[in-house]
């Protein structure tokens, strides 16, 4: 054993995916090397480096923007102490808008 | 108001209280572990969270007493987002359960309407997303049909045979196109929406129509309803049952559920994944409409203080409509132009005319207008439609539903005081 990336897969729904070139998965290898990832680290990850532009709409300081839902592995991030939930192996997380919706 | 000594406004603005630990059980079944917490301490597995809403949704529907023991047809307005499957699966659901199960004796039909002529969406792309919206719809086995945004009446027809003409689209792009602000756009377009599911649910010949607003997008229409003069209307608006089309009556079953519990109940129950169609708001600056500024407002504010949806929808849920005698001839609610003495309307038209040192026109109060036809519509309008209809430039790509209405309430209201003397008022 003793991969030295983190394998997750990151979904954008309800609307997200158009900040991701309309790509609802992306399936990730993070490195290992600096540390643990937890969610915080994760969000600014993808805020440098899958956003070109309106990185206002997807983060807001160091979390998501308000109406953002998170869910990692069909739970809510809320119950798993949001941005500080660490990653594991194999991990889906779920970012879904829920802005302008019905 | 403010009260002294009662703690409402601490309550009020209490911030969240610290999250629950990992590992917590649901709170009504206590055996699995919770998936999703609500509001501020409900958490539930998921199981007990699909339980939940679909009894929610049934005792809604049960209480209202709109569906009785035989059949009736609805129309479900379907937009492709998370709350308008959750409805779909809901109402599904509902009418397959069991009689002990409290069924709801209803039959479904999905109605689309495909706005992308308002974003220059090409054809490819606009039948694209009919193809999608029947990807996801087709499971249910209701019929679907897809009908275009339009100006004047369109039939819907079924979405596999729904076909673009762009003569049609042209009228509603020269509307818009002459609309001069976004808060005035997206104020159009809902009266547009409401305008053809009333003419398509009359076509279709179901007396009910079904919207998939939560309760959070009901308090964002009560709080920019009142920024946008709504007050006479925003009960209609907002309500649980909107009857201001004579022969359809507009639903909002979803309006006690929160943006995430429907979100999380569709990806909970199995629903295919939302499809995302684009509209006026989409990637919108956040100061580009009112509309839009009032959704950052309340969402920001939800994160930071839990009960801020709730507490907006529960105030909104204590204004009534005042009926009036004449119908407003675009949205048909009732009618607040009637310039009584200290009515907000007659200091609105005294600001003005203060700050812009122009006397308003006797027979159109809200804008400066020379426009033969504007002057005479704006009679037959309620406070926040002659927003609208002043920030048109050319009135005559207006409906021409809403064009017949403002005349027949013209002759009606002439013909009124041509025989005004002869009639016995309820005074005598």
């Amino acid at each position: 054993m003793g991969s030295d990336s983190l394998k997750i897969s990151v979904h954008f729904g309800g609307g997200a995916e158009i900040l991701f070139d309309n790509l609802k998965q992306h399936d990730l290898e993070l490195p290992l090397d600096n540390g643990t990832w937890n969610l915080k680290r994760l969000i600014a990850w993808i805020r440098d480096n899958k956003m070109k532009s309106k990185q206002e709409l997807f983060v807001k300081d160091d979390s998501v923007r308000p109406g953002i839902l998170v869910l990692v592995n069909d739970t809510d991030w809320d119950l798993l102490g949001q941005t500080e939930y660490e990653l594991c192996d194999g991990d889906q997380v779920h970012f879904i808008s829920t802005l302008h919706g019905g | 108001m403010c009260s002294t000594g009662g703690d409402d406004g601490e309550t009020l603005l209490n911030p969240k209280p610290p999250l629950p630990e990992k590992g917590t059980l649901c709170r009504k079944c206590k055996t699995s572990k919770a998936q999703v917490i609500l509001q501020i301490k409900d958490a539930y597995c998921k199981e007990c969270l699909i339980a939940l809403c679909n009894h929610k949704f049934r005792a809604i529907l049960g209480k209202s007493r709109i569906f009785g023991n035989e059949q009736k047809s609805v129309l479900v307005a379907f937009s492709g987002s998370a709350s308008s499957l959750a409805l779909l699966k809901l109402l599904s659901d509902a009418v397959a359960a069991g009689p002990s199960h409290r069924r709801i004796m209803a039959c479904p039909k999905i109605i689309y309407i495909d706005e992308g002529a308002l974003l220059g969406m090409s054809a490819e792309e606009r039948l694209t997303k009919c193809k999608e919206i029947l990807e996801v719809t087709a499971g249910f086995g209701f019929p679907v049909y897809a009908v275009p945004l339009n100006v004047q009446d369109s039939s819907p027809v079924d979405i596999t045979n729904y076909e673009i003409h762009g003569n049609t689209d042209d009228k509603l792009k020269s509307l818009f196109e002459s609309v001069s602000d976004t808060t005035s756009k997206l104020d159009l377009l809902n009266r547009l929406r409401c305008n053809v599911l009333s003419s398509c649910a009359q076509q279709l010949k179901t007396s009910l129509v079904m919207l998939a607003d939560n309760s959070t997008s009901v308090a964002v229409k009560i709080l920019s309803g009142v920024s946008l003069g709504k007050g006479a209307s925003i009960s209609l608006e907002t309500g649980f049952s909107d009857s201001r089309h004579s022969d359809v009556t507009f639903l909002r079953p979803l309006r006690d559920f929160t943006s995430k519990e429907a979100t999380i109940f569709s990806i909970f129950s199995g629903c295919p994944k939302s499809v995302f169609v684009p509209s006026l708001l989409t990637m919108s600056k956040m100061d580009s409409s009112i509309q839009r500024l009032t959704e950052t407002f309340i969402v920001n504010l939800q994160n930071e203080f839990p009960s801020t949806v709730s507490t907006v929808y529960r105030t909104g849920e204590k204004f009534c409509s005042t009926p009036s005698n004449q119908p407003c001839a675009f949205c048909l609610g009732p009618l607040d132009t009637v310039h009584k003495p200290c009515s907000a309307l007659e200091a609105t038209d005294f600001s003005r005319e203060l700050s812009t040192g122009k006397k308003p026109e006797s027979s159109c109060g809200s804008c400066d207008c020379k426009n033969k036809l504007r002057s005479t519509l704006v009679q037959t309008l309620c406070y926040s439609c002659r927003l609208i209809v002043c920030s048109v430039d050319n009135p005559e790509l207006l409906p021409s539903t809403v064009l017949e209405n403002a005349r027949e309430a013209q002759s009606f209201s002439k013909m009124k005081s041509q025989i005004e003397e002869f009639l016995i008022s309820e005074g005598e």
